[in-house]
């Protein structure tokens, strides 16, 4: 691979290679970054699909919405808000060149990401035995939609999370190699849109 | 391995005057998200449901702006990509907007 900069180091933008290939799109961005961001905005429309399909769920069975638990999610939103910190603070530490920062904090995200999951789990089992399923009301099906492909991307950022973690310990990530850098960074956007998903799950599903 | 070749301004490898630790930045916005979540649960006890309404959304809007700003680096990023994703956001909040009061009308 041909490498034209170094973090430390700046290149002058460049669009042409000599065989032709062009890997930065006309706005000087990596094709890959403006790949992952239309991505991410695409999913902005997805969630919202379920969003509004949770709200009009949401009027006309007010009382199933009444039996989630505000202190257990609050309490795990926090959680999640941190393992967003712990991935800035795993970057931060390979800009820095602080392997153990990066190591330290990619296990820290990977424990309360999963700590996150379990208090997801642990509600659904509550729910359940209340009575609210996928099957028992529209409320059921919007709610577990919504959360259940929250769910599920924060299941394949774990899953990537676990790739990424074992990079680092086979010290495959470093500040010398900028694609290794990016490499991280698309997983922090990953990780992150989930975080801003949830923000919004959190305010819309449980506390209006 | 991937197989691009990108100059460090596009990939997102931070330049010179970007390579310092931004741990302290990163931490103030971990303990603005804290005390906004905190205010959340604060104001879900309104009973006005219009004025609580308006401050939830508009605090989950500010704590999405928090993170996409520092921690997604828009604030460092290309306009173009601030724009890309701004887009949906504000045709999402446009739309939820809408159902609301629609989903009320039996």
């Amino acid at each position: 691979m041909q490498q034209e900069a170094t973090v430390g180091h700046v290149a002058a933008p460049d669009t042409h290679h000599a065989d032709g290939h062009h890997d930065v799109s006309a706005f000087n961005l990596a094709n890959s970054k403006l790949a992952m961001w239309l991505f991410l905005s695409s999913e902005v429309m997805f969630f919202t699909v379920l969003v509004g399909a949770y709200i009009i769920a949401r009027f006309n069975f007010p009382e199933e919405h009444a039996l989630l638990n505000i202190p257990l999610t609050s309490v795990a939103s926090f959680i999640l808000l941190f393992s967003s910190y712990t991935v800035v603070r795993a970057i931060d530490g390979l800009r820095t060149g602080n392997t153990k920062k990066l190591q330290r904090s990619l296990a820290l995200n990977l424990a309360t990401g999963a700590a996150f999951m379990t208090f997801m789990v642990y509600e659904y089992s509550v729910l359940s035995h209340e009575g609210v399923t996928i099957s028992s009301s529209p409320f059921g099906f919007a709610f577990y939609a919504l959360t259940g492909f929250h769910g599920t991307h924060v299941l394949i950022g774990l899953a990537w999370l676990v790739l990424v973690f074992n990079k680092s310990l086979n010290g495959e990530y470093s500040a010398q190699k900028p694609e290794s850098v990016w490499g991280l960074e698309m997983y922090g956007l990953y990780w992150h849109f989930v975080d801003v998903v949830w923000i919004f799950i959190f305010a819309v599903v449980y506390l209006i | 391995m991937s197989n691009e070749t990108v100059p460090a301004a596009a990939n997102g490898a931070h330049t010179a005057d970007q390579a310092h630790s931004h741990a302290s930045t990163y931490f103030l916005v971990l303990v603005a998200l804290s005390v906004l979540t905190l205010v959340e649960v604060l104001v879900s006890h309104i009973t006005a449901s219009g004025v609580r309404i308006f401050l939830l959304v508009a605090i989950a809007l500010l704590k999405a702006y928090l993170v996409a700003q520092y921690y997604m680096h828009l604030k460092y990023e290309n306009r173009l990509l601030f724009i890309i994703f701004a887009i949906p956001i504000v045709a999402a909040t446009i739309i939820l907007v809408l159902i609301g009061p629609m989903s009320a009308l039996k």
